[in-house]
């Protein structure tokens, strides 16, 4: 059919009609297609990777590590930036921008910390106390809106430059903790710390280029005053869809990926080419309940929804089978964790669920439990939404971003809230992310107020000694499980893949959420 | 007085043989309604575990199961009729806020009214369904919004959403045939015996326009599923745990890569049974609809 000025037509039907070809024709492709069969051994030459390439999920636009504390901006500034003090291959806190221990004061209010010397940034500045000033100074301003703020603040009166190279703390009550803040804020160029865009730090790599939300590129620091890095460069890229970053890792075009999926681990498993690392890290699914509100004011309804919990469902269905059963907010990779606290059952115990909510006086209960829109969250929220029914509890899910989920949150806006947080980078196996909230006194408490765990949380940031920190967490975990505050129904783990053409990754240091990068080398 | 009906009385249109494509048109809408409104009769709950991840299509599970181990068939048979109730809801909204508004417009053509309305539904049409749908949506949440004394659920929202996206569609199809119907004698017949105008639209307008945009409406159901699983693909329509064909696609994508053809290639192809289906249909039903016209 041909339009009278010789130009052809092309009509709703004829479209519809070869749209129908043209998708059978696809489908039978598709169908032909099937699934890449793991590699196992592999031709070709073995070429030496001077520049490794890390798959991450996203790239924020915003690269300071003293803006947050999550590991997606972590993960690409920590062979940039060094802290004070690290952690030695068994996760003990040493000195690395310090030279040598703090000195703390008698009453424990002071603590005067001695700079390394030598120590340049990567535009050639030496290190000065000014410069860790200025960091904690930035960390410590509510102004700042940093993460990082909720770690000092209330305990960090201020810091002064005593001379060039001697920084002194003062606190408004003793805070052994600071210990494990100061392992795990990095110390950044006082020209940087409020800057976006990029961070300067004294580390193994320098930033080299930021392509904002796509990929951020490092190169080796020639004159870093620590062991040199095999590598000559690493590459951040960002790569949001887990199983195109699963793709990219089994075609060599990255090396690492983060945020493996726990369906996609067996088959990395099966491909000689890569190896998984699944470790017990401080990898958390936060769980808020707003207490000063009916009916999560009345204890009685959380502990019915927490035994009602399928804890089992979530661990098998979503997590594959690797992430432990939770009881209390405390994971295994966290100080003051307890193997031996049994309050829930793994599966779901309805009948007393129906118990406490008729002790409750309620038949029924509804609610909306708020949860931040990746794929992860949908899952566990969908499966514990199957399992509540069960027990005559309907639970509807609102999906939100991060960024209305966080604002949400942090006014209280909800009823029950669930997201996921990596809490490593910023608290190391402290269980302060975690258990920061419910001092009755914290900025972003939701209504809990119990006088015991105050006081034990007060015992417990005071302590220098990791050990009676530990049992001091232990002791809150328990009431708190048993209080039914904040209640995740698992622990997952941290599941990290890499090429075997590489070294392989710490995973000590994976139990504080750390890729040893600058440790990397071609093999 | 009682009035009795004085227009012209038109013919019911007569089918014409219908066409390979009209015909094939049918057997995809009745493979799409089968699945969508008697599968979830002999499907199990939607949201009833099995208790095996990422199952191969086979006998004990016809559409093989997804990442949460339930069955595909359940959730794509709930999913469909869930999509197909939305769809119609929209395209029902739709028509009872479009078909007054076009009849007035069309019986004022070219006066104030008409420009007043005509004019609002172009500005209206300026907003692309899906940045007003985020606007929408990234305003009131994903979950329920109280308005007033009523709960708009997610559902509600997307049918909403969907009926305002079509308004300025259906009222333009309704302008087009009342301006067409006016034109006649009778029309002019009944005004000059004094029969009131509400009369004149509401019982004489309405009854000789309603073929065409009912037949437009009925393209448009296959439009409006492809909307909401649209929608609902984006994370901005039907929220889980509820089934929708988008949110099941949404789903599957992760697992395309793992293997799981069958995640994404099922709900995918219910989709474009639906939408072709109902093309290929409307286009038939347009297509007696002109040869009536052309008797």
């Amino acid at each position: 059919m041909t339009a009278p000025h010789g130009v052809p037509t092309f009509d709703r039907r004829r479209f519809l009609t070869m749209s129908g070809v043209l998708t059978a024709g696809a489908l039978a492709l598709a169908a032909c297609g099937g699934t890449d069969a793991p590699k196992t051994g592999g031709g070709g030459e073995a070429k030496k990777i001077e520049t490794l390439t890390f798959g991450i999920t996203s790239i924020s636009d915003y690269l300071n590590p003293l803006s947050t504390t999550s590991s997606r901006v972590h993960w690409i500034t920590d062979p940039v930036v060094e802290s004070l003090y690290t952690y030695d291959a068994s996760l003990k806190s040493v000195p690395l921008l310090a030279d040598g221990e703090p000195e703390i004061s008698a009453d424990g209010l002071t603590w005067t910390i001695k700079i390394k010397e030598g120590v340049t940034f990567h535009n050639g500045d030496p290190l000065t106390a000014d410069d860790v000033v200025a960091t904690l100074t930035f960390v410590t301003d509510p102004k700042s809106t940093s993460d990082w703020t909720a770690y000092f603040v209330g305990y960090v009166k201020g810091a002064t430059a005593v001379d060039k190279r001697t920084v002194k703390i003062t606190l408004t009550a003793p805070f052994g903790v600071l210990r494990s803040h100061l392992t795990n804020l990095p110390i950044v160029h006082k020209a940087f710390v409020s800057r976006t865009d990029t961070t300067m730090g004294t580390g193994p790599f320098k930033v080299d280029k930021v392509t904002q939300g796509q990929q951020v590129t490092l190169s080796r620091y020639d004159t870093y005053h620590g062991a040199k890095p095999a590598l000559l460069g690493v590459v951040f890229q960002a790569v949001p869809d887990p199983a195109t970053r699963m793709v990219n890792l089994r075609e060599g075009k990255i090396q690492i990926m983060t945020d493996v999926s726990p369906e996609s681990v067996g088959l990395l498993k099966q491909d000689d080419r890569i190896k998984v690392h699944e470790v017990a890290a401080p990898s958390d699914i936060m769980t808020y309940f707003v207490v000063k509100k009916a009916p999560f004011d009345n204890v009685k309804v959380r502990q019915a929804l927490g035994h009602a919990m399928d804890r089992k469902g979530v661990s098998d269905i979503v997590y594959g089978g690797t992430a432990s059963i939770a009881q209390g907010p405390i994971g295994p990779a966290v100080e003051g964790y307890d193997p031996a606290l049994k309050i829930y059952a793994e599966t779901p115990d309805y009948a007393k669920a129906k118990a406490l909510l008729a002790e409750a006086g309620m038949s029924s209960l509804t609610f909306t439990l708020m949860i931040t829109s990746d794929a992860r969250m949908k899952n566990i929220g969908q499966v514990l939404v199957e399992g509540w029914k069960q027990a005559g509890i309907t639970c509807t899910l609102e999906v939100l971003d991060i960024g209305p989920w966080v604002k949400n949150w942090a006014v209280g806006e909800y009823q029950m809230a669930m997201t996921g947080f990596e809490s490593g980078f910023g608290a190391g196996r402290t269980a302060y992310t975690v258990l920061g909230s419910l001092s009755s006194l914290n900025p972003l408490n939701f209504g809990y107020k119990n006088d015991e765990v105050d006081k034990l949380l007060g015992e417990a940031w005071a302590a220098t000694d990791e050990a009676v920190r530990a049992e001091t967490c232990k002791k809150i975990n328990g009431i708190l499980a048993a209080d039914a505050i904040l209640m995740p129904p698992v622990h997952p783990r941290l599941i990290v893949a890499q090429r075997t053409d590489i070294s392989s990754l710490d995973e000590k240091l994976m139990g504080v959420s750390r890729i040893s990068l600058p440790a990397v080398r071609s093999v | 007085m009682v009035m009795t009906r004085v227009s012209p009385r038109r013919r019911v249109p007569r089918m014409p043989r219908m066409s390979v494509l009209t015909w094939t048109g049918v057997a995809l809408l009745v493979l799409f309604l089968l699945l969508a409104l008697v599968g979830p009769l002999f499907a199990s709950a939607p949201d009833a575990r099995t208790g095996q991840t990422l199952a191969e299509p086979g006998a004990a599970h016809l559409f093989g199961t997804d990442h949460l181990q339930r069955d595909l068939f359940a959730r794509t048979a709930e999913g469909a009729r869930v999509s197909l109730l939305v769809a119609v809801a929209g395209v029902g909204f739709g028509l009872v806020v479009a078909v007054p508004a076009g009849l007035v417009a069309g019986y004022f053509g070219g006066r104030w009214p008409d420009e007043l309305i005509m004019r609002t539904l172009e500005a209206v049409q300026a907003l692309p369904l899906f940045v007003f749908a985020m606007f929408v949506i990234g305003i009131t949440g994903t979950g329920d919004s109280q308005l007033g004394p009523v709960t708009l659920t997610a559902t509600t929202k997307v049918v909403l959403l969907l009926g305002v996206g079509f308004i300025p569609y259906f009222a333009r199809v309704t302008r087009s045939a009342t301006l067409v119907e006016v034109q006649e004698d009778y029309i002019d017949a009944l005004k000059v015996i004094g029969v009131p105008r509400r009369r004149i639209i509401a019982g004489e307008l309405l009854v000789n326009v309603l073929p065409p945009v009912l037949v437009q409406a009925f393209l448009w159901i296959g439009v409006a599923i492809f909307a909401e699983s649209a929608l609902s693909f984006l994370g901005l329509g039907i929220q889980p745990p509820r089934p929708s064909l988008g949110n099941i696609l949404g789903d599957a994508t992760s697992y395309m890569l793992l293997g799981a053809w069958w995640y994404s290639i099922i709900p995918g192809l219910v989709i474009l049974v639906a939408t072709v289906g109902f093309n290929l249909v409307g286009d038939g039903l347009g297509d007696a609809l002109d040869a009536d016209g052309r008797h």
